[in-house]
């Protein structure tokens, strides 16, 4: 009897221990994903940043329909003030007590006249901080070269872009190098020459960029290619799921 | 100082019987105890609590873990490879003693373990990449109320009280805890099996045997 209750009671024991959770899946691009989420907010940042220098060229051309449309891409509201001087251009967002102020610095000269531009910006509560640089190609009225450095790295390359007055489409062709400063890594990019970065209307991308990540407190490294083929109806699909990465 | 106070103040309680054998009436006077001073041990194993749950696993509740540290990026990018395995929990183990004072008390100890097991593994290799377990301990004074003493079957319920420390590899902490066992039930004589419905540290159900032995020497 006394054997039977034992061997009873340790069936019984067996019970008493549970799965509490099923874990994660093991998601082998998990760490792309963060590295290429970096890499496509600095290119993102290059291709917002020269949105600013194809509105600031519209207005200038005295191009109302491609600047309407890249003010549109810039998703500035209606409601800004901008000011064109003769050396600059000045925009102006209210909000508030704490106004952003956007200026471009022309110093009187197009990019299609090869001028070399200065993007900055401002709020009451910050002084200028240069965000991109832009130099203009003699006698292109869409292209320039796009230079920016921000705490974390630089990023240089050029832009081309084309407006379709028709169906009011303007595409901005980026193409580009980067690098990108971590804390204990160091990210360099490139945009493939043949699959350059194309965002169109603000609800479309495409494009391929090699990457190189090192951890240089592990000495590590990883090289993969990320491609998207997407559209912004949901950001997040971009950098998430939408991209496939390829090792290098 | 309960217990000392307890232990001082209680003492047995004898009755007398009386026989009548064949035909002569025989008055036997035997003073016979209807309970005996006797150790209990008991070794038991519980099911999960809400309890054991907050001190083992701040992810059950959907608590934030305030031990995490922000990470550096290589570190993210680095931990990103990893995955985490199904997470299990190892049941609470239970050794306990009490000392029957009277019929229906009893007074002594309980010591609790457990853990919640799991790991990171690599998301390619699959290989270890780091244990995740965390670990409970709890000791506490425990006070049990029989309130049916049969030869081979008891009835009983328990309250303890006590405190737990609970750690990893990394950090542990104490905190309070408690027990309750809201019906219990024992079969058998010296070796016997018990079953339990309780609610605190020991898990909302528990089975284990245990052995019982008289104190004093007849």
């Amino acid at each position: 009897m006394k054997r039977y209750m034992i061997v009873a009671l340790l069936a019984l024991m067996t019970f008493t221990g549970c799965k509490l959770g099923d874990g994660t899946d093991p998601n082998p691009n998990k760490s792309k994903q963060i590295i290429w989420s970096c890499v496509y907010d600095d290119i993102y940042s290059g291709y917002h940043h020269g949105l600013f220098a194809i509105y600031g060229e519209a207005l200038l051309n005295d191009n109302q329909a491609l600047a309407e449309r890249a003010k549109q891409m810039l998703d500035l509201p209606e409601t800004i003030s901008v000011v064109v001087e003769e050396e600059r251009i000045v925009l102006t967002k209210s909000n508030g007590l704490n106004p952003t102020i956007y200026t471009i610095v022309t110093k009187g000269k197009k990019l299609s006249e090869g001028a070399v531009w200065s993007l900055s910006y401002s709020t009451a509560n910050s002084s200028d901080r240069t965000l991109a640089t832009f130099t203009g190609k003699e006698g292109s009225d869409s292209a320039f070269a796009i230079s920016r450095r921000d705490s974390e790295g630089p990023i240089n390359g050029d832009i081309t872009y084309t407006y379709t007055a028709e169906d009011q489409t303007l595409a901005v062709s980026l193409n580009c190098t980067g690098e990108i400063e971590k804390v204990g890594a160091k990210i360099t990019f490139v945009v493939q020459p043949q699959k350059l970065f194309v965002f169109t209307n603000h609800s479309s991308v495409v494009g391929a960029v090699d990457i190189l990540y090192k951890d240089t407190d592990r000495g590590t490294t990883k090289s993969f290619t990320a491609e998207v083929v997407s559209d912004f109806s949901n950001m997040h699909d971009i950098i998430y799921d939408n991209a496939v990465y390829k090792e290098n | 100082m309960l217990l000392i106070f307890l232990a001082s103040t209680l003492s047995a309680q004898n009755r007398s019987v009386e026989r009548e054998v064949g035909e002569d009436y025989v008055k036997i006077t035997k003073i016979i105890p209807n309970w005996a001073e006797k150790h209990d041990l008991r070794i038991g194993l519980g099911s999960v609590s809400l309890l054991s749950m907050m001190y083992l696993d701040a992810d059950f509740f959907g608590m934030v873990d305030y031990n995490v540290i922000e990470q550096d990026f290589n570190d993210r990018v680095a931990q990103a490879d990893w995955y985490r395995s199904p997470q299990y929990f190892t049941g609470v183990i239970s050794f306990s003693y009490a000392y029957q004072l009277r019929r229906w008390l009893q007074l002594g100890g309980t010591v609790n373990f457990a853990a919640v097991t799991d790991s990171y593994r690599h998301c390619v290799t699959n290989e270890k990449m780091r244990d995740n377990n965390t670990y409970l301990g709890s000791i506490m004074p425990t006070v049990r109320f029989t309130y049916l003493n049969r030869e081979k079957v008891q009835l009983y319920s328990a309250i303890s009280l006590g405190v737990t420390i609970v750690g990893d590899t990394d950090y542990s902490e104490l905190g309070p805890c408690y027990d309750a066992t809201l019906f219990g039930c024992a079969f058998g004589k010296s070796v016997f099996g018990f079953v339990e419905i309780g609610n605190g540290i020991g898990g909302w159900g528990r089975v284990g045997i245990g052995y019982r032995f008289d104190a004093k020497k007849k």
